[in-house]
């Protein structure tokens, strides 16, 4: 029983460090590289595509951590005011583990998530920007705002794959932090 | 079901909504929040690479822009340029057409019974000194043969040659032309003719002059208006030398012509005296 606790300790401590180590280097990439850089006009959400790689390949637990670390992360280094992407991204991350249980954990799974969980960080772009603005239509914001978020962190994501593999290869199977 | 009773997802629950509430009410009422303020700067140094990064990146594909650009300026200049040579073209063409109008003008001031039809050149005579011209008027415009063709200068020769909308025109210095003629000094009559030796200079001469004719270097010569061709008082040129011929006791006079045939390849038009208006009220 005390083997089994320290062992669980210990993976949990891998995986807060790993994870942790990967979110922010992540939220900086996000906040700093892409803000300068805006491919597409845009700022990719690497940490929500990074977040549907966890919840695909990782436990339920792992994902819902990471997604309330993530959105922390992401709103402490680059947003001012409303900070609502810990519960966003909470809720993407329960969203995108209930039906990726049900998923196969390879490429084609998480691309099929990354798009949900983009759409979902759409709407909760969609809600931050209602917040600040009202004059915008919603085709407007379709157009220049959400659409362009989405291709972008969509496309953007794609060569996170990889690494998500060798992050959650490296930070223990499954069943060592599962309720 | 059994993770979403859990005490863990309500724990992560309290935390998020915590993790909501608390910074944006510190944001809102003015605070700084002590943790974010914290993450911020151990990221301050990760951020200044990435954003150092990023504007390297960004100046290198700049790079690219500024090419494309650069030749969208280029092309645009290459059409402006071309543009303004057509304008200026355009306004030489014009200015040249001015200058022949108002030619053509004093001519027709100066003589108000003329009729002139004016006509370009529209090919020469082969050959590295051509006096011999084909213009762009013919029968259909009225031209017939022996009429009179003037510049502003004076006098350039007769049409020797007429087809239906064209016809030729022989100068004054070609062998096979003459003219009577008068020095307006003097009123020293005398017949000009085109010689094949002067002809080469651009010039022509002034024979069956009396031997004691009052005539001098640098008289002007007019038609004489005794032949059927030229009317009386058109300026033919001017004497630069007199000699006495060596067969008839006359004397010769060599003509500097009024209208420079050495330089004759830059005319492009000309004038033919095509009648005369009766009618018309000739200056004093």
């Amino acid at each position: 029983m005390h083997q089994r606790k320290e062992a669980l300790k210990t993976s949990v401590l891998r995986r807060v460090l790993i994870y942790g180590v990967l979110f922010f280097l992540l939220s900086v990439l996000q906040c700093s590289f892409f803000s300068v850089l805006r491919p597409l006009n845009s700022i990719p959400h690497l940490a929500l595509g990074a977040l549907c790689g966890i919840c695909l390949l990782d436990t339920k637990e792992s994902a819902a951590i990471c997604a309330i670390g993530s959105g922390f992360l992401v709103d402490a280094l680059g947003s001012t005011g409303l900070s609502l992407s810990p519960l966003l991204f909470l809720i993407i991350a329960l969203f995108c583990s209930a039906i990726g249980k049900k998923m196969l954990p390879n490429f084609l799974s998480w691309v099929v998530l990354l798009v949900m969980g983009s759409i979902l960080g759409s709407l909760g772009t969609l809600i931050h920007v209602l917040q600040l603005t009202h004059t915008l239509s919603l085709v407007s914001l379709l157009r220049t705002v959400l659409l362009p978020e989405f291709f972008c962190t969509v496309l953007f994501s794609l060569p996170l794959y990889p690494l998500l593999r060798f992050c959650v290869s490296i930070a223990d199977s499954k069943n060592h932090f599962r309720l | 079901m059994k993770f979403y009773r859990s005490r863990f997802f309500l724990i992560c629950i309290c935390v998020a909504v915590a993790l909501v509430l608390i910074p944006s009410a510190l944001s809102i009422f003015g605070y700084t929040d002590l943790l974010r303020s914290g993450i911020k700067t151990v990221a301050k140094p990760f951020e200044w690479c990435g954003s150092r990064a990023a504007e390297a990146i960004a100046g290198f594909i700049a790079v690219f822009d500024e090419h494309d650009r650069l030749v969208a300026e280029n092309e645009a200049l290459k059409a402006k340029l071309e543009k303004q040579e057509n304008q200026r073209a355009e306004q030489e063409r014009l200015e040249a057409e001015n200058a022949w109008l108002k030619e053509y003008l004093s001519l027709a001031t100066e003589h108000p019974e003329y009729l002139l039809t004016d006509a370009t050149i529209i090919s020469r005579e082969s050959g590295n000194y051509a006096t011999v011209l084909t213009l762009n008027r013919g029968s259909v415009h009225g031209i017939k043969k022996k009429m009179p063709v003037l510049l502003s200068d004076g006098v350039f020769g007769h049409v020797s040659e007429v087809g239906l909308d064209w016809c030729k025109v022989v100068s004054i210095v070609e062998s096979t032309s003459s003219a009577s003629a008068y020095t307006e000094r003097g009123g020293v009559a005398g017949v000009v003719e085109g010689d094949s030796l002067l002809r080469q200079e651009g010039m022509c001469r002034m024979t069956y002059i009396a031997a004691d004719a009052d005539i001098r270097v640098g008289d002007r010569v007019l038609t004489g208006g005794n032949g059927s061709i030229y009317p009386p008082g058109l300026l033919i040129g001017e004497i630069t030398e007199i000699h006495a011929d060596e067969y008839s006791r006359t004397l010769i006079a060599y003509i500097k012509p009024a209208v420079d045939f050495e330089d004759v390849t830059s005319l492009t038009r000309v004038m033919i005296l095509t009648g005369y208006d009766t009618g018309a009220e000739v200056p004093s």
